[in-house]
C-alpha cells in the first residue's frame, strides 16, 4: 500500500545536492569503466562497496546504481565502436552497432544506443514501482521444474532464431554447453572435463571468456589488415576512412521512433526476463535480439540496423530496474551485479527479505527515486561523453588496436589477478575466430554458456525431487504453458523458414 | 537437389561429428555417475547434430546457395597474434607493467612506421615520427599505470623493473 508519508521523506533525501554529485559520479565512473573492453563494470561497484561503511544509504546507493546505470550503457560505447563489447551485456549490440559504425553511421548508432538504454531504463523502473508486488507473487511459483521450461524456452528461442543454417546454431549451443560443464559438478563435487589443470576446477571464468571469445579476434583481424594491407590501415577500416570525411548526421526523431517494436520488445523481455533470479543483462538482451529478428521489418536487421542496437540496448538496461525486484521482495538477487547492491543494503542495515518493503518503505522509496533520478544523468552524461568516445574510431588502426590489446590482457588479469584467465582470454578468442570464420552464430554459445549451470541445477533438482520421474517437467500449468509455447514457437518459425527459402528458391 | 559435393562445410562437420562421438563414448569410460555426466552428454550430442545438420544442408540446398567459408592464409595471425598478448602478460607480471607496455607499444610502433616509410619512401621524416609515437607510448604507460595500479588497486607481484 503506498505511504505518502514515506514517500515524502525519500523524496527529501533523495532530491538533495548531496545525492545528485554522488549518482553523477556514478555515472561517470560507470560509463567510462564500461567502455574500457575488459573490465567488468561490476568491477567498480565491487570498488566503491567499502564506502557503505561511511556513506549514508542515499550517496552508497546514489554512487551504485548511477555505476551500475552508467556501466550498463557505456558497455555499448566500444561495442559500437570498434565491435568489442565494453561489458557482456553489450555483446548482442555488436552485430548491428558496429556494422552501423562501418557504414558511417557511428553516430546515430551511439545515440540510438544512448537513448534505448534511457528508455529501457526508465520503463524498467516504472514497471518495478507498479509491479513489484504482483510479479512478486508469480515468481515462487516458478520451482525446478518451471525454470528448466523457461531455460529451455530461451535456448530454443536462440538456436532457432540466430541463424540461417539451424546446424551451426545447434553446434555453438552445444560448445556453449559444453565449455560451461567444465569444472566441478554442483551437486556431487566431481571433476567433468579438467584434463587434470587445477584453474579449470572453479569453472571455465565467464568474463575471461567473454572477453576473449568477442575481442580477441576483432584484434587478429584488425592487425592482420594492418600487416597485409599497410594501404588501408591508416583509420580503422577503409570504409570507415571514407566515410568519417562526410560529417556524420545524429539521430533523428523519426528514425527513433521507427524502432518502437524493438524498443518495446527489448524493454519487455528485458524487464521480464530481468525479473527472475539468474538471466541477466546478457542472456535477456541476446533474447530481446533474437525475438525481435524474427519481427523486424527491417531487411537490415542483424546487418547494421538502428531496430537491432535498439532491442539490445532496451533489453539490457530494462534488467537494471527489473533486477530489484526479486531482491526486494524475496532477497534474491538475479545477477551478480544485484548480489554487490543486496551487499551494500546490508551493509547499510537494511534486512533485504520478504517484510523489506513493510519494514523499511522509506528505503524502498528512496530505492525507486534514485533509480529515476539516475535515467537524466545517464542521458545528460551519455550525450556529453559520446563525441569523446566516438573520436577513438578516428585513431589509426596501427596505434588503437595494440593499445586495445594491451587493456584487454591486463584488465582480464586485473579481474582475479590470475595470469590463467589471459590464457583462456586467448583460447576463447580462438574459439570466436573460428566462429567468425565458419560463421557460426554467436548468440546461442553466450546463451548457452550462461543458462547451462541453472538449467542443470534445476533440472537435476528437478528429478531428485520427482525421484527421476520426468513427467514432473510437465505437471504444471506454467510448465505446460511454457513447453507448449517453446513447441510453438519453434514450430512456428520452422514453418516461416520452409516457406521463405521456397520462395528465394522459386524466384 | 541431392549431389554428392564434399564443400569445406561438410568436411568440418564430420570432422565435428567424429570429435563428438569420440568424446560421447569417452564419457561411458569417465569415472563419474551418470547424472553427471548427463548435461555433458546432450553438449557432445547437440554438437554431432549440428555437425550432421551442416553437412545435410550443403548435401540438400542448390549449389548456387552454398556458402563455403574463405580460404585465406589466416594461420600466422592466429599463432602471433594470440602469442604476442600472452607474451605482454607475461612480461608485465614478470618483467614489470610500465616496462613491458612501454616497450611492447614503441616496438610494435617502430617496425610499423619504418615499414610505412620504406613503402613511402620517407626514411627522412621517419624519425620525428618515432619520437612521437615514444611520448605517446609514455603517457598511454602511464594512463594504465595509473587506472590499474593507482585507481583500481589491482595486485602486482614485485618486479625487477618497474
Amino acid at each position: 500500500m503506498f505511504e505518502m508519508d514515506a514517500m515524502r521523506e525519500a523524496f527529501f533525501t533523495v532530491f538533495a545536492l548531496d545525492t545528485a554529485l554522488f549518482i553523477m559520479l556514478g555515472v561517470v565512473v560507470g560509463i567510462s569503466v564500461g567502455a574500457i573492453p575488459g573490465l567488468a563494470h561490476s568491477l567498480p561497484i565491487a570498488l566503491v562497496l567499502p564506502f557503505s561503511f561511511i556513506l549514508p544509504l542515499h550517496q552508497t546507493m546514489g554512487l551504485l546504481i548511477g555505476t551500475y546505470k552508467g556501466g550498463t550503457y557505456g558497455g555499448s560505447i566500444t561495442a559500437i565502436s570498434f565491435g568489442t563489447p565494453g561489458t557482456s551485456g553489450a555483446a548482442a549490440t555488436v552485430a548491428d552497432g558496429y556494422a552501423l559504425t562501418k557504414l558511417g553511421k557511428g553516430k546515430k548508432a551511439l545515440q540510438m544506443a544512448l537513448y534505448a538504454s534511457v528508455t529501457g531504463d526508465v520503463l524498467s523502473d516504472l514497471a518495478l514501482i507498479f509491479l513489484v508486488i504482483p510479479i512478486g507473487m508469480m515468481a515462487p511459483r516458478f520451482g525446478p521444474a518451471e525454470l528448466s521450461a523457461l531455460y529451455f524456452l530461451a535456448l530454443s528461442l536462440v538456436i532457432v532464431f540466430s541463424t540461417e543454417n539451424p546446424g551451426k546454431g545447434i553446434l555453438a549451443g552445444g560448445i556453449g554447453f559444453f565449455l560451461a560443464i567444465i569444472g566441478r559438478d554442483i551437486l556431487t563435487g566431481g571433476l567433468r572435463f579438467t584434463f587434470g589443470v587445477r584453474y579449470l576446477e572453479a569453472g571455465f571464468p565467464l568474463v575471461p571468456l567473454l572477453i576473449g571469445f568477442f575481442a580477441v579476434p576483432e584484434i587478429i583481424k584488425q592487425i592482420k589488415e594492418v600487416i597485409s594491407r599497410p594501404d588501408d590501415s591508416g583509420i580503422v577500416g577503409e570504409a570507415i576512412e571514407k566515410l568519417l570525411k562526410v560529417k556524420e548526421e545524429g539521430l533523428t526523431l523519426k528514425e527513433f521512433l521507427s524502432t518502437w517494436r524493438g524498443l518495446g520488445l527489448g524493454t519487455l523481455i528485458g524487464t521480464f526476463l530481468g525479473a527472475l533470479p539468474g538471466p541477466g543483462a546478457t542472456l535477456c538482451s541476446y533474447t530481446a535480439y533474437s525475438v525481435t529478428s524474427q519481427f523486424s521489418k527491417d531487411i537490415n536487421y542483424g546487418k547494421g540496423a538502428l531496430e537491432g542496437v535498439a532491442t539490445a540496448e532496451s533489453a539490457n538496461n530494462a534488467t537494471c530496474g527489473a533486477t530489484f525486484i526479486p531482491l526486494l521482495t524475496f532477497g534474491i538477487p538475479g545477477s551478480s551485479i544485484a548480489a554487490l547492491l543486496m551487499a551494500a543494503l546490508i551493509m547499510e542495515g537494511v534486512p533485504v527479505g520478504p517484510r523489506v518493503v513493510v519494514d523499511h518503505t522509506v528505503v524502498v522509496y528512496t530505492l525507486f527515486l534514485l533509480l529515476l533520478l539516475a535515467n537524466p544523468f545517464n542521458l545528460l552524461f551519455g550525450r556529453l561523453l559520446i563525441p569523446v568516445y566516438s573520436k577513438l574510431t578516428r585513431i589509426p588502426a596501427a596505434i588503437l588496436w595494440p593499445v586495445i590489446a594491451i587493456v584487454l590482457v591486463i584488465g582480464t588479469y586485473a579481474l582475479n589477478n590470475r595470469p590463467f584467465d589471459i590464457v583462456i582470454c586467448l583460447i576463447a578468442g580462438l574459439v570466436g575466430y573460428f566462429f567468425k570464420w565458419f560463421k557460426l552464430p554467436d548468440g546461442p554459445l553466450v546463451l548457452s554458456f550462461l543458462v547451462a549451470p541453472l538449467f542443470e541445477a534445476n533440472f537435476r533438482q528437478a528429478l531428485t525431487i520427482s525421484r527421476g520421474d520426468f513427467t514432473y517437467f510437465f505437471t504444471s500449468g506454467i510448465s505446460q504453458v511454457l513447453w507448449i509455447v517453446t513447441i510453438l514457437t519453434i514450430f512456428f518459425f520452422v514453418r516461416k523458414r520452409k516457406k521463405t527459402d521456397s520462395k528465394i528458391n522459386d524466384n | 537437389m541431392i549431389t554428392t559435393r564434399v564443400t569445406l562445410n561438410v568436411k568440418i562437420g564430420i570432422m565435428i561429428i567424429i570429435v563428438s562421438a569420440a568424446a560421447f563414448i569417452w564419457t561411458y569410460s569417465m569415472p563419474l555417475r551418470s547424472m553427471e555426466l548427463f548435461i555433458p552428454r546432450i553438449s557432445l550430442g547437440l554438437m554431432g547434430l549440428g555437425g550432421f545438420l551442416i553437412i545435410l544442408k550443403d548435401f540438400l540446398e542448390p549449389a548456387a546457395k552454398i556458402m563455403e567459408p574463405k580460404r585465406e592464409n589466416i594461420l600466422p595471425f592466429l599463432v602471433g597474434v594470440p602469442a604476442a598478448m600472452w607474451l605482454y602478460g607475461w612480461s608485465f607480471i614478470n618483467i614489470g607493467l610500465l616496462t613491458s607496455t612501454f616497450l611492447f607499444l614503441i616496438i610494435w610502433w617502430i617496425c610499423i612506421s619504418i615499414r610505412d616509410a620504406k613503402r613511402t619512401d620517407s626514411m627522412k621524416s621517419v624519425a620525428p615520427k618515432i619520437l612521437k609515437l615514444a611520448a605517446l607510448a609514455f603517457v598511454i604507460t602511464a594512463s594504465v599505470h595509473l587506472l590499474f595500479i593507482e585507481l583500481l588497486s589491482m595486485y602486482m607481484p614485485s618486479t625487477f623493473l618497474p
